[in-house]
């Protein structure tokens, strides 16, 4: 599990933990790593895990959750399947989930957002793309 | 000590060298140190020659920086290859424009943060080829898992912006879905070329960039 604070070393860690928290979820690591920069480089305090099961753990623990960002495809778990336990819980559905693919299949794409994904990014995800999602979703 | 030939002439080589790095790299203020810095070395080499307007007075003392006058030549020339380098890399068709983005999330907090997730992509890529040309030896062939595998190499290397590697893993994908094997095993040889290629390239690259890297971080901290 990685944790990026979003403010670059400074700041007190009061001040981190007021940032909007971002669970990204991705089994590989170098997605995991770009998208935790990604974020991180906007001000977002970051913990990235590496399945759908660990999420669903994370979000078990800790509620200070403000978005789900999740590759689609993963083993054991996909991230519609995460997608779909997070919407189905009194406790979670509320918070904002973000699917990621490398591949463009529209049938897909429709599939979750009918299920109640906040957006679909298509990788590889640019900082303009997390820019403009996170600026929409959670300010 | 008499007027050499050539004085002021390296003095200006010297000024657009240190200009060059800073209009690179630096703020205003750093530019304004840098050539107080340059100011003091001129005067140190050329003390009969070197004639500072009142407006460049100089407060440094000559014993607080220790930056010789070829180090700062050698620095912008290892700025220049870095340049070269990498605009190769581009030309060659080696990265897309999905490594400049990565390059501009560097900042003082990651500035090895590039460095580091190629790092992720050259430990982790030798794994899933070596998975491929498993798999690609079992039988009966297991094309679902073929494709899962270079799935996942074709997504981390398009995340470092590694298009060759990316579009060799399309091609290893679409015989894959043709269930050609013959063809997997050519585009896989083909990948592995093209990861040691790369390994190298980016290896070489980032081994210039931390040659600069502590004449950045030792400007950074006399702020």
């Amino acid at each position: 599990m990685m944790s990026c604070k979003g403010l670059g070393g400074e700041g007190s860690a009061a001040a981190a933990a007021a940032l909007p928290h971002v669970l990204a979820v991705d089994d590989s690591s170098v997605d995991r790593a770009v998208i935790s920069g990604i974020l991180r480089s906007s001000k977002f305090r970051v913990t990235a895990v590496d399945s759908g099961k660990r999420a669903l753990e994370l979000l078990g623990s800790e509620a200070n959750v403000s978005m789900i960002i999740t590759d689609y495809w993963m083993p054991e778990m996909t991230g519609y399947e995460l997608l779909k336990k997070v919407k189905g819980s009194s406790k979670l559905k509320g918070i904002p989930v973000v699917i990621m693919s490398s591949e463009n299949v529209p049938t897909r794409i429709t599939r979750c957002l009918e299920e109640g994904a906040e957006d679909f990014l298509l990788k590889p995800v640019q900082p303009s793309d997390v820019s403009r999602l996170c600026n929409r979703v959670l300010r | 000590m008499p007027d050499t030939p050539g004085a002021p002439l390296l003095r200006r080589r010297l000024v657009t060298d240190m200009v060059d790095w800073n209009m690179v790299l630096l703020t205003r203020r750093e530019l304004s140190i840098r050539i107080k810095i340059l100011h003091v070395i001129n005067n140190i080499l050329f003390p009969s020659i070197y004639m500072p307007s009142s407006s460049l007075h100089v407060s440094l003392q000559p014993s607080q920086f220790s930056l010789p006058a070829c180090t700062i030549m050698d620095y912008s020339t290892l700025r220049r290859q870095i340049t070269f380098m990498k605009k190769s890399f581009f030309d060659q068709g080696y990265l897309d424009e999905q490594f400049n983005q990565l390059e501009e999330l560097q900042d003082e907090s990651s500035p090895n943060f590039v460095e580091e997730v190629v790092a992720l992509f050259l430990k982790d890529s030798p794994r899933l080829l070596t998975n491929i040309e498993h798999t690609i030896g079992k039988y009966p062939q297991d094309f679902h898992r073929l494709d899962s595998l270079v799935h996942q190499l074709k997504g981390s290397g398009s995340s470092i912006g590694a298009v060759r590697m990316k579009n060799e893993c399309s091609v290893f994908k679409a015989h894959c879905n043709d269930k050609n094997l013959e063809g997997c095993r050519r585009s896989l040889q083909r990948m592995k070329r093209e990861h040691a290629t790369l390994k190298q390239k980016l290896e070489s690259y980032f081994q210039l960039l931390r040659q600069v890297a502590p004449r950045e971080h030792a400007v950074n901290s006399r702020k």
